[in-house]
C-alpha cells in the first residue's frame, strides 16, 4: 500500500506492507536515527514524533502514518548543526554509547514545545519511557535543567 | 501475515468490515502489533470516536481517545479529579500514552490492563455496537471471564462515566520500573460524611485474571466510623485464600497477595482524608 506523509517537513510517498511497523519503514527510507532496541515498545529507542507527540515507532503500524506528519532526529539536528538539546546533553556528559539519545532528544523536544519551563518532575516523567544502560539518568535530567536555565537567563 | 490494512470512517463501516473480512479491530494498535497478525486489520482511529464531552451529567469518552488525550483533558480533570488523571499518567510511558486508547485498554487480552480498575470504581458504562444495534453495559461485563469472545462481533464505541458531586479517586500501582506493566494496582473512590465512610468503591487489578471490585471489603467499611484500626480489621476479614492469584514471573503468588494488602491499607488510609 502507498502512504503519503510529511517527514521532517518534506512530503513523501512511501510503499509499505500492511502489517509492517513504522520503525522498519522509517529506517529503510534512510532515517536510521530511530533505533531498533527492544522492538516491543519498552525501551524508547525508536521514539519519533507523530504530529508533534512522542510515539513508539516499533509498535506503530506504518499504515497509520498515512496523511500524518512525523519528525525524526534527522529533522532536529545534525553533527555539524546540533540542536540545543543535543548540545546540552553532550555538555552535561549525558551521552555515552548514544543508542538511546535520539529518542530522548525527541521526547525532550516535545516536552519543551509543551512546557517552556518544565519542572524536574516533569522532565523525569517525560524521560520515563526511555531506557539508558550507560549513564543512568541524572546527567540527562541535569542537561535539560541546564538548558531551561540558560534559556531563562537570556 | 497482514494482507490488508483498512481505515474505517465510521463505527458502522468498521462493523461491516468486521463481519465481511473476519479481520481484527485496531485502535492504538500497540497490542495487535505485538500479538496477532491476521489477514486484515481494521483501523478505527479515523471513525470519529476520538472525543471527550459532557452529556446528561456523564462524561462521555470516545473509544479511540488516547490516554494522552485523557491526561490533557480539562474535562477529565474537572469531573473525575486529579486522582483519576494521576492514575492514568502512571499507565505506560508518555509515548505509549500517546498511542494507547481507552477502548483498547479495555479490550486487550492482558490481566494487567489498568484502566478498567479505575473505571470500576467510577462505575463506568461501555457502549457496544453490533450490526444489529447498540447496547450499554456496565464495565463489569468486560472485566468478566470470556470478555474477549463476547467482544468478537462487537465494537466498543464509548465509555460513559456518571459524574458524581464529590469524586475522590486514589490509585496505587506496584511495578519494578515506572513504565512497566502493573504487578498490582488498586483504586478507590471514597467519600466520607461526619467521619463515616459514605461511599466506598474499591477495585483491584493484576491480582487475578481480571480486575475486580472488592465488594466484601467495601461492605466492611461502608457507613462505619472511619479509623485505621477498622481498615486493619476489615482487611483481616477478607478470605484471601479464596482469591485465585494470576501468576506473574516477576513475583510469587504470596508476594502478590501481601502487596495487595499493603497497597489497600495505604490507599484506604489516604482515603481517610477524603471529604
Amino acid at each position: 500500500m502507498n502512504i503519503k506523509l510529511k517527514v521532517n517537513g518534506i512530503e513523501k510517498n512511501w510503499d509499505v506492507a500492511p502489517g509492517e511497523s513504522a520503525l522498519e519503514v522509517i529506517r529503510r527510507e534512510g532515517f536510521t536515527g530511530a533505533k531498533k532496541g527492544c522492538d516491543t515498545g519498552e525501551c524508547g529507542a525508536c521514539t519519533i514524533l507523530l504530529n508533534g507527540r512522542p510515539v513508539l515507532a516499533c509498535i506503530l503500524f506504518a499504515a497509520k502514518l498515512d496523511g500524518q506528519e512525523i519528525t525524526t532526529i534527522e529533522g532536529l539536528g545534525s553533527i555539524s548543526f546540533p540542536h540545543p538539546i543535543q548540545r546540552a546533553l553532550v555538555e552535561a556528559g549525558a551521552v555515552q554509547c548514544g543508542f538511546c539519545i535520539p529518542g530522548i532528544v525527541l521526547s525532550m523536544y516535545a516536552l519543551l514545545q509543551e512546557r517552556e519551563n518544565p519542572s524536574r518532575e516533569e522532565i523525569k516523567e517525560a524521560l520515563g519511557g526511555h531506557l539508558c544502560r550507560c549513564t543512568g539518568y541524572v546527567k540527562q535530567i541535569s542537561a535539560i535543567e541546564n538548558l531551561v536555565k540558560i534559556d531563562k537567563d537570556k | 501475515m497482514v494482507k490488508q490494512y483498512i481505515y474505517a470512517t465510521s463505527s458502522e463501516e468498521a462493523l461491516d468490515y468486521l463481519k465481511n473480512t473476519g479481520g481484527v479491530i485496531v485502535a492504538g494498535g500497540t497490542t495487535v502489533a505485538l500479538t496477532s497478525k491476521p489477514d486484515t486489520l481494521i483501523d478505527i482511529t479515523r471513525a470519529n470516536l476520538n472525543y471527550i464531552k459532557m452529556k446528561d451529567n456523564s462524561l462521555v469518552i470516545g473509544a479511540t481517545t488516547t490516554l494522552g488525550d485523557i491526561i490533557k483533558s480539562p474535562l477529565c480533570y474537572q469531573y473525575l479529579g486529579e486522582g483519576f488523571v494521576q492514575g492514568v499518567k502512571q499507565i505506560g510511558s508518555r509515548q505509549l500514552q500517546n498511542m494507547a486508547t481507552i477502548g483498547g485498554n479495555i479490550a486487550i487480552p492482558y490481566h494487567w490492563r489498568d484502566l478498567p480498575v479505575l473505571l470500576l470504581v467510577l462505575e463506568a458504562k461501555v457502549k457496544l455496537e453490533t450490526t444489529n444495534g447498540e447496547n450499554l453495559l456496565p464495565i463489569e461485563a468486560l472485566t468478566a471471564d470470556g470478555y474477549r469472545t463476547f467482544l468478537k462481533d462487537k465494537l466498543i464505541t464509548e465509555i460513559i462515566i456518571p459524574v458524581e458531586e464529590k469524586v475522590n479517586i486514589e490509585w496505587e500501582k506496584f511495578t519494578i520500573t515506572a513504565s512497566d506493566v502493573s504487578i498490582l494496582s488498586v483504586a478507590t473512590n471514597i467519600t466520607l460524611n461526619e467521619n463515616k465512610w459514605k461511599r466506598v468503591k474499591i477495585a483491584v487489578g493484576s491480582l487475578t485474571k481480571n480486575p475486580f471490585r472488592l465488594k466484601a471489603l467495601e461492605e466492611e467499611l461502608l457507613n462505619k466510623e472511619k479509623s485505621i484500626e477498622l481498615i486493619d480489621k476489615a482487611l483481616e476479614k477478607i478470605h484471601w485464600e479464596e482469591i485465585k492469584v494470576f501468576p506473574d514471573q516477576r513475583v510469587s503468588k504470596d508476594y502478590k497477595l501481601n502487596i495487595t494488602k499493603v497497597l489497600l491499607k495505604r490507599i484506604l488510609t489516604k482515603g481517610l482524608r477524603a471529604r
